[in-house]
């Protein structure tokens, strides 16, 4: 079975003293066994909501429907997943508990306090000096040695799949550069499969397979990276790699997407860029687009009624 | 060793303030002691003397500073009223107070703190709301009218319970300590302990209220501070059972307030024992000062605020040497 | 662009706003989830009714301002006098209403008092820095070194039992801890760009500190006030119990405890018992409303 996790129209609501938010909107897709697929969006289009929700991080009072599949076998939707999934953090220092090392806390995980397993379990995340990073707290590790020690806690629990949550974010580029590299290895020699949620489109398109492009909560344009960076089909795709600012075009105006994005409490009827496209008719406000084949590749998806159907 | 050092030194500072404050605010009182002592048929004259012999007549500086000389040197002052050397009254007054503020803060801690734990684990569920309302009601009744009412029923009523004092008149053993609780049980004798404890009883209960409500407020607060951070949901996520999450993993970040809260427990207990020891008629420091305050006994009240701030500060600086040992992001200047 | 999102794109109604992080649909919300904090705010509501209204809810308001009438003593409660009538014959119901002004009086004179004296030395010692903070802060420390109850209660022995010299009292214990908490507060807010740009364009300093420093540093202090309150019946009422309290004939909640005590175990509860339900129940409003108070300006709090 290639396919590791299905997701089918999930929705996920918060309930706020201001009305209820709806994150997301109807997230349909599907990781395979094997890949890293990127999950690429702005701020607040829901798409670390989307794998919190299944990992059941999302408070009680959030309503979260729709169905899941790992493996075949369907999951719940309220954190199921953790039994085989792993979490990295955007923020490594705030997951690590400040009061306990770094060995103590690996332990707990591993569920060993052998010094060698937790040892060698740091030396696959490439922490230099194990013995000495277990001895100590994480306010005494730099930023990049905490990430690791992050990844290190996800390689304990022994994971079929790792759920990268902007693990790069908070990090300086070189050390960006390293963790991902990280994690690419990790994914060829342990045979892991990646879910990799980021808004920085350059860090997607080093390291992922595939990408799922998240626009207002719903899943706009899915393929493989290179043709979605290439070719893309949608115009929200379009528009984003459009803004992305380039250094050949010093002293061009930045091609910024006019618009706001739509409030999470607002209903939206129809497509959830249209009033953001430039492309947008009438028809777009009446109905929201279903994911259709486009452009060249078979697996090249994407929710837009304007686009050329693939042949 | 310098923290420590320096830590005394600033405690020694504090101290100091709150005599000389004590001093000053105690001599803003209208009545004067003198005439108070010489009695009330006494004629000018005498009331002159009683005055010169409790040396008033001095400048207020020179009393302080002949204050200061005697307190280096270990005595506390003779008191205005008994006469008696208040080094030695403290001897007997002062373990009755700290039997019931230990005993209080002691029962405080050992319910209050599983209770907060407890209540946080299930936020928002019937059981924490019950839990809420029991600690906000009871740090919201007055501790001297509680006293009243569980005399009425225990004692009164019931008649399970003594009324008043520390022990029956008829009951005897060796102070070693003043701490009755030690004695009686170093007497070997089970009668001795029981009447101890009966007399204990209801002065501890009503002392616990305030610093147990206290406690669960303030570490559910905490607890669920704690469990609301993202090193408790990677924990969950890692497939941690939440027993352990809780136990191990979220009591220890929330030990150091817990710590702070240990303070301020005992504290408020001591300086707060007064109105439960006037109800009970409770043979401790705060009833010694309460009545050196209405008869105007200078030495007294001074002696007691003293103690009592001694205490005070001693006591958060041990919890801060704690704390330092126990959160390790906390350093110590050096 | 063929729509604009105002039309087709349902939003919420304009909002009006009250506290920096509440509506008044939000209030309501909180309401709802929270009817411990509805009871609370009911009961403050009375309490300051009662307050406010005494004189003209009872038919003995003399009695509540102090007239005895020695005939009536002792009266367990009945149909004329609902809360039975004290030790010089006085209803008590009309002395718990008036003694619901002296506490009243004493919790908004103490918060008062305390926020004014520690919002000043704070936001001074906060802003100036420096010696002028050093010598604040001394000043503090050794005010917050006092334990609890025993400053307040020093301070009204020595000042002599009165209502004006309760609030006096525990105002003087209360400040500090006021000062700490704006001082800190003020320490940042200092650093903030705007205030500097402020001082770069020569707003004069007593302006920036009170236009600008202080209502941000406040919303701590808006929570303790809260509690404050509550605490300062409690407070006073202790004070009032060991006789530093305010002196006969106005009526004291503390003050009746005391009287009353000595009938309590004769069977004549009336006195103290009542006394001490009005005052447990005050201070468990002013404590829940507290809590509501956190919960609203502290996102934290309420687990988001």
């Amino acid at each position: 079975m290639t396919t590791l996790l299905e997701v089918d129209d999930l929705h996920v609501t918060f309930a706020t003293p201001t009305g209820a938010v709806r994150a997301v909107r109807g997230v349909t897709l599907d990781v395979d066994r094997g890949e890293i697929l990127g999950v690429v969006g702005e701020s607040g289009c829901g798409k670390s909501v989307t794998f919190r929700a299944l990992l059941g991080l999302t408070p009680a009072s959030a309503s979260v429907t729709g169905t899941a599949r790992f493996d075949g076998q369907p999951i719940d939707t309220d954190g199921a997943l953790c039994a085989h999934a792993a979490l990295i953090y955007q923020n490594p220092g705030a997951a690590l508990n400040p009061v306990f090392t770094i060995g103590q806390q690996l332990a707990m995980v591993a569920g060993t306090k052998d010094r060698a397993v937790l040892a060698a379990l740091l030396t696959q995340a490439s922490l230099a000096d194990p013995e000495r990073t277990l001895d100590s707290y994480p306010h005494e590790l730099s930023g990049g040695m905490r990430q690791r020690a992050v990844i290190a806690f996800a390689l304990a629990q022994k994971p079929s799949l790792l759920v990268a949550d902007e693990p790069t974010t908070a990090l300086d580029v070189t050390t960006q550069a390293q963790v991902l590299d990280l994690i690419a290895s990790l994914r060829n020699e342990h045979d892991l499969t990646v879910v990799l949620v980021s808004h920085d489109l350059a860090v997607i398109g080093r390291l992922c397979d595939r990408v799922a492009v998240l626009y207002c909560g719903r899943v706009v344009e899915l393929g493989q990276t290179e043709q979605v960076l290439s070719d893309p089909q949608h115009p929200y795709t379009r528009a984003l790699l459009q803004s992305t600012p380039r250094p050949d075009l010093v002293g061009h105006d930045l091609a910024a997407i006019p618009g706001l994005v739509p409030d999470g409490r607002s209903e939206i009827v129809g497509c959830s860029f249209a009033p953001r496209c430039a492309q947008a008719s009438k028809e777009c406000e009446t109905a929201e687009p279903a994911m259709r084949s486009v452009g060249d590749t078979a697996d090249h998806r994407a929710a837009c009624i304007h686009v050329a159907v693939a042949p | 060793m310098n923290y420590i050092v320096r830590r005394v030194l600033s405690g020694l500072v504090v101290v100091l303030g709150v005599v000389t404050i004590t001093f000053v605010v105690s001599r803003l009182v209208p009545s004067d002691p003198a005439r108070l002592y010489a009695g009330a048929r006494a004629r000018p004259a005498q009331i002159d003397e009683v005055r010169a012999n409790l040396n008033l007549d001095d400048p207020v500086a020179v009393q302080y500073v002949r204050y200061l000389g005697d307190l280096v040197q270990g005595d506390l002052g003779t008191s205005f009223a008994t006469k008696r050397a208040i080094t030695r009254d403290m001897a007997d007054f002062l373990p009755a107070t700290l039997e019931l503020a230990l005993l209080a803060t002691l029962l405080a801690m050992i319910i209050g703190i599983p209770v907060g734990v407890w209540a946080s684990a299930r936020r928002g569920r019937a059981r924490d709301s019950w839990v809420r309302l029991f600690a906000v009601s009871s740090v919201s009744i007055p501790s001297f009218w509680l006293a009243l009412i569980l005399q009425l029923f225990f004692a009164s009523r019931l008649g399970w319970l003594p009324l008043a004092g520390r022990v029956d008149s008829s009951t005897e053993f060796t102070e070693y300590t003043r701490f009755f609780l030690v004695d009686s049980i170093l007497s070997g004798n089970i009668g001795n302990v029981l009447d101890v404890v009966k007399h204990l009883a209801l002065p501890v209960v009503v002392m616990t209220a305030y610093p147990l409500g206290l406690t669960i407020r303030l570490i559910r607060g905490s607890m669920l501070e704690v469990l609301g951070e993202q090193y408790v949901e990677a924990a969950r996520v890692a497939g941690i059972p939440e027993r352990t999450v809780l136990s191990k993993l979220a009591l220890k970040n929330s030990l150091a307030p817990a710590l702070t809260l240990l303070g301020l427990t005992f504290a408020y207990s001591v300086s707060s024992a007064f109105l439960v020891e006037a109800v009970f008629n409770w043979p401790g420091l705060g009833n010694y000062l309460t009545s050196a305050i209405l008869r105007v006994d200078f030495p007294v009240i001074i002696a007691a605020a003293l103690v009592i701030t001694v205490i005070y500060v001693v006591v958060n600086l041990l919890l801060d040497l704690v704390q330092a040992k126990v959160d390790p992001r906390v350093e110590i200047q050096p | 662009m063929s729509s604009t999102m105002d039309e087709r794109v349902v939003q919420p109604a304009r909002r009006f706003r009250l506290l920096p992080t509440m509506t008044p649909g939000s209030a309501v919300w909180y309401y709802r989830r929270n009817w411990l904090g509805m009871a609370a705010a009911t009961l403050i509501g009375l309490f300051i009714l009662a307050a406010i209204l005494a004189p003209w809810l009872t038919p003995f308001a003399d009695q509540g301002r102090g007239a005895t009438n020695l005939p009536n003593r002792l009266q367990s409660p009945n149909g004329t006098h609902w809360f039975g009538t004290d030790d010089l014959g006085r209803d008590v119901m009309a002395r718990l209403l008036f003694g619901a002004r002296t506490a009243l009086t004493i919790a908004i004179g103490v918060v008062v008092i305390a926020v004014i004296i520690g919002v000043a030395v704070g936001a001074v010692a906060g802003y100036f820095g420096r010696w002028v903070d050093e010598i604040l802060m001394r000043i503090t420390d050794v005010f917050l070194a006092f334990p609890p109850l025993l400053l307040a209660v020093i301070v009204a022995a020595a000042l002599g039992a009165s209502l004006r010299n309760t609030i006096i009292a525990i105002a003087i214990s209360w400040w500090p801890w006021y000062a700490r908490q704006v001082r800190a507060q003020v320490l940042s807010l200092r650093e903030r760009p705007f205030i500097q740009a402020e001082q770069v364009i020569g707003v004069p300093t007593h302006r920036i500190i009170a236009q600008h420093i202080v209502p941000n540093a406040m919303s701590p202090v808006w929570v303790q006030a809260a509690s404050d309150l509550g605490a300062s019946v409690l407070t006073a009422a202790g004070l009032s119990f060991v006789g530093l309290g305010p002196r006969p004939p106005t009526a004291d909640w503390g003050v009746m405890i005391a009287d009353g005590r000595q009938f309590v175990l004769s069977g004549q509860w009336w006195i103290a018992g009542f006394a001490g339900i009005a005052i447990t129940l005050v201070a468990l409003a002013f404590n829940l409303m507290g809590d509501v108070v956190r919960d609203v300006t502290d996102p934290k709090s309420r687990g988001e």
